[in-house]
């Protein structure tokens, strides 16, 4: 007898729905599955047997297939045993096709029959519900994550006698006897920064820095001394960027959960993720990999913060990689099985010391050449250095600053001005794909950023005296637009230029 | 090209003999002219040559004519575009006539100096500090302005600054390498080394074609200091190979400047030292003039701190007090102004160092604020 069961399988960050078909017939006993299975899906096969044994049910000896469709795409991971089993049991009559009319199955199956939980429940149950699912069969520890989505009766299932029962049952006695999920609450997720700007008492033009890369969504460089608190600093921006959205929140954790990241606690993600690397970090791990790609740094960054400390130490293949996702907000990534894109929208906060030994320009402790300067600071190549519109020296902080006792402004504070200077952008850019000054293309600069004469005479003065070059010019007039809407003004003025023109690198 | 019959046989005895100064001479004088100390080598069978240059020297100069002849080194020469000249020639500079260990000849591309016009060597440390990189600007181009022609080696750091400075303000500059002139030591400073030619000359007393070595460095120094009447130090420590070249102009009874740094700066203790030491103390290219008696060549030069602080905002204008000729970050002003008991916003400090900087009162550079018109 043939069945049909619904389950889903990632694709990127996305997912799309697959079937599992199986056929009981009469023949030589055997137990075939097919539809470009990875190793660990073809296990299922063993996993499935024991199970439904230790479930109590014998699989008698006939001809079983299984298929997975869409037979053209790689499958991988254990998510597929629990669809085999019900699939089997149909087959075999102890289930019908009613049974599981409009419902989605997931899960890996232990051998004593237990449900274990899954990667990817969010972007998969997403998915079902945009193909008018009506009910998810999730692994009870992946419930938390499912019910996120709303409008969607999530079933979490501990045991696979348990999911027999259930399916068995009756429609009105189902919830009787698993009740549908409650959806997530939304305060159980929010997480608490651990760190706060009022931590750091001076480095005044450091932090008004951060602000307005905040405000703005602007890459940043911060270039100081060892010890100057540039990490410091870069930790507490996401404690001032303005709250996920829902739909963002929704993207994130999609990303986290794809990636295995997602557990009870931390079922939807509401903070915007920082993200800290290594400069020993591999290609592969920023961008993603694997013979089936999965995301990489960058994307787990999206939304959020990715810090880059020490950045003339990461190989310059590894920096290279930026920029394409600095650029587009996305990355192409083409492996062996498949090749996907994976949303990399994220702010890159850099940090580096002025040159080798870190005290440049301070002749007294810096022993390098400008020669040894120069080939420091010309690491980075002239991309990556184009699509960073703020730079801010930060000074050597003395003992007598960290004694301070006095506390600075709190992060929440700070957080209230960017998100108002977010709602002036939001309004600005309604109707286009634009959310932040930063993401702006040099066309469409001058249709949101009109100067008037005295700012347009200013800064051909700038340009002339301080002899700067064409491409300064877009990220001098974003950085400014930023300004002008943290300041609450809707033009462009000649004080907002000419603070921005201070944050332009000068190394 | 500007050589007549007896420059190309001294110019092939010069680089044939190669580093043995004095026996160039020597078989000069013996000879009587560059010519006939040519026709020993060529009848080198005689023993002539060997009696006055010994066994070593003459067999390296037979050696050499197998290698290259006199007219060879001639067209070697004219397609590199490099002049000669040697002490017998009225060409050759006369700031050398008086010095011990004189050159026997040099090699120059470009022209060289006019005899009349006074000239200054700049120089320093290769490793130098902002403050050593103004200094060397404002000096060298301040006496550049003036006409006076400015000395130094074209190496990184002061000198090349110093040169460029020179050029930049329309004066004339000449670089003595410590190689041949037709090898462009340091690379980096390329653009610098064909600026040079057009605005001065480079000189060495070395054969085209010989590389840089470190022993040969010393002794271009003398050739700084000898073609120039008085020597400014900008910038170095107390180990540094600029005061080789100031030894060597004492030696030759030039003047000896130096630039005064503060005591605790590590670049500036060679010049401090030379102070110490009652070199003369100079902070402006009016200073040399005065005291070198130039004055004709004075301009009416104001102090310019007051006249620059009387167009700025009043922030500006605190903020101008606490710069310094060191690079100060945005964060390191608003500490020094809360130090005099100032205190504004960071985006007041931010708008009064663009005010500053299009004032051309301070500049932003190496990630810092400085002062540009102490």
């Amino acid at each position: 007898m043939y069945s049909r069961v619904t389950t889903g399988t990632i694709y990127g960050i996305g997912s799309r729905l697959a079937y599992v078909e199986t056929d009981y017939s009469k023949g030589m006993p055997s137990f075939e599955m097919v539809g470009q299975l990875s190793g660990e899906v073809k296990e299922a096969k063993e996993r499935v047997r024991v199970a439904l044994k230790n479930t109590g049910i014998e699989i008698p000896p006939a001809r079983l297939t299984v298929s997975i469709s869409p037979a053209d795409m790689r499958k991988e991971g254990a998510s597929y045993d629990l669809p085999i089993a019900i699939g089997i049991l149909i087959s075999l009559g102890h289930l019908t096709e009613q049974h599981v009319k409009d419902t989605l199955i997931i899960g890996e199956l232990g051998l004593n029959g237990e449900v274990k939980p899954v990667k990817g429940v969010l972007p998969i149950v997403l998915r079902a519900k945009e193909e008018g699912i009506k009910c998810c069969i999730l692994p009870c520890a992946n419930t938390r994550e499912g019910a996120i989505v709303e409008d969607i009766e999530i079933i979490g299932v501990n045991d696979l006698k348990q999911t027999i029962a259930y399916l068995a049952e009756e429609t009105d006695g189902r919830a009787h006897m698993i009740p549908p999920a409650s959806p997530t609450p939304a305060e159980l997720s929010t997480e608490r920064f651990e760190y706060d700007f009022s931590d750091i008492s001076g480095q005044e033009n450091v932090k008004r820095a951060a602000e307005i890369a905040a405000a703005g969504f602007h890459h940043m460089l911060m270039i100081g001394p060892p010890g100057s608190g540039k990490t410091m600093i870069a930790k507490r921006i996401p404690t001032i960027l303005p709250d996920l959205t829902r739909e963002e929140s929704l993207e994130v954790s999609s990303i986290y959960s794809v990636a295995g990241m997602l557990d009870d606690s931390r079922a939807l993600i509401k903070t915007r993720p920082f993200l800290n690397p290594h400069h020993t970090i591999s290609e592969q791990a920023l961008a993603g990999g694997g013979r089936v790609p999965k995301p990489g740094l960058i994307s787990l960054a999206h939304r959020g913060v990715l810090f880059m400390d020490e950045l003339p130490e990461f190989k310059k293949n590894t920096l290279e990689i930026l920029r394409q996702p600095l650029e587009d907000k996305e990355i192409h990534i083409a492996r062996t099985y498949a090749s996907c894109t994976y949303p990399a929208d994220f702010m890159l906060v850099a940090a580096m010391n002025p040159c080798p030994c870190g005290y440049f320009p301070d002749r007294n402790r810096c022993k390098c050449s400008y020669t040894d300067v120069k080939r420091y600071v010309s690491k980075i190549s002239g991309p990556i250095m184009d699509r960073i519109d703020l730079t801010v020296e930060a000074p050597r902080v003395e003992i007598k600053q960290l004694s301070a006792q006095e506390k600075s402004e709190s992060s929440s504070l700070i957080r209230a001005r960017v998100e108002k200077a977010r709602r002036r952008q939001l309004e600005r850019f309604e109707g286009t794909r634009y959310r932040f000054n930063a993401e702006l293309s040099s066309g469409d600069i001058k249709k949101y950023c009109p100067l008037g004469t005295k700012e347009r005479a200013l800064i051909e003065q700038i340009f002339n005296v301080m002899n700067l070059s064409a491409r300064v010019y877009h990220k001098l007039i974003k950085v400014s637009r930023t300004i002008a809407d943290l300041d609450g003004s809707d033009r462009i003025t000649t004080d907002h230029i000419s603070e921005a023109v201070g944050y332009r690198i000068t190394m | 090209m500007n050589i007549n019959e007896e420059k190309i046989y001294a110019c092939w005895l010069d680089a044939g003999l190669e580093f043995a100064r004095a026996k160039k001479r020597l078989l000069l004088k013996a000879a009587g002219s560059a010519r006939q100390a040519y026709s020993l080598v060529v009848n080198s069978a005689s023993g002539m040559l060997e009696a006055l240059i010994g066994a070593e020297d003459s067999r390296k100069l037979t050696q050499y004519l197998k290698t290259i002849t006199p007219q060879g080194l001639c067209e070697l020469l004219e397609e590199k575009d490099i002049g000669y000249t040697y002490f017998m020639e009225s060409d050759y500079p006369q700031k050398f006539v008086d010095i011990p260990d004189a050159p026997f000849g040099i090699f120059y591309k470009g022209e060289l100096a006019d005899e009349n016009t006074s000239s200054v060597a700049v120089i320093g440390s290769r490793k130098c500090s902002e403050y050593g990189r103004h200094m060397a600007k404002e000096i060298s181009g301040g006496l550049a302005a003036r006409g006076i022609n400015i000395v130094s080696g074209m190496a990184l750091g002061i000198d090349g600054i110093a040169q460029g400075a020179a050029i930049d303000a329309g004066g004339r500059t000449y670089g003595v390498l410590g190689c041949g002139v037709d090898y462009i030591y340091p690379a980096s400073n390329e653009e610098l080394y064909y600026k040079i030619i057009k605005n001065g000359a480079i000189i060495s007393e070395y054969a085209p074609e010989t590389k840089p070595q470190k022993w040969l460095f010393p002794m271009r120094n003398r050739l700084i200091s000898a073609l120039s009447d008085v020597v400014i130090v900008i910038e170095a420590n107390e180990k540094s190979g600029t005061f080789s070249t100031v030894d060597m102009a004492l030696e030759q009874g030039r003047e000896v400047y130096a630039v005064p740094g503060r005591c605790t700066d590590r670049m500036s203790t060679g010049c401090n030292k030379l102070l110490r030491q009652g070199a003369g103390l100079v902070t402006s290219a009016e200073d040399i003039i005065y005291d070198m008696g130039w004055r004709d060549k004075l301009n009416p030069a104001h102090r310019q701190s007051d006249k620059t602080k009387a167009y700025l905002s009043q922030p500006a204008k605190d903020i101008y007090d606490v710069l310094d000729i060191m690079p100060l970050t945005q964060d390191d002003i608003i500490t020094l102004l809360q130090k005099k008991g100032k205190s504004y916003a960071v985006d007041q400090v931010s708008r009064a160092l663009c005010e500053l900087e299009l004032r051309q009162a301070a500049l932003k550079i190496n990630g810092g604020y400085q002062l540009m018109k102490p």
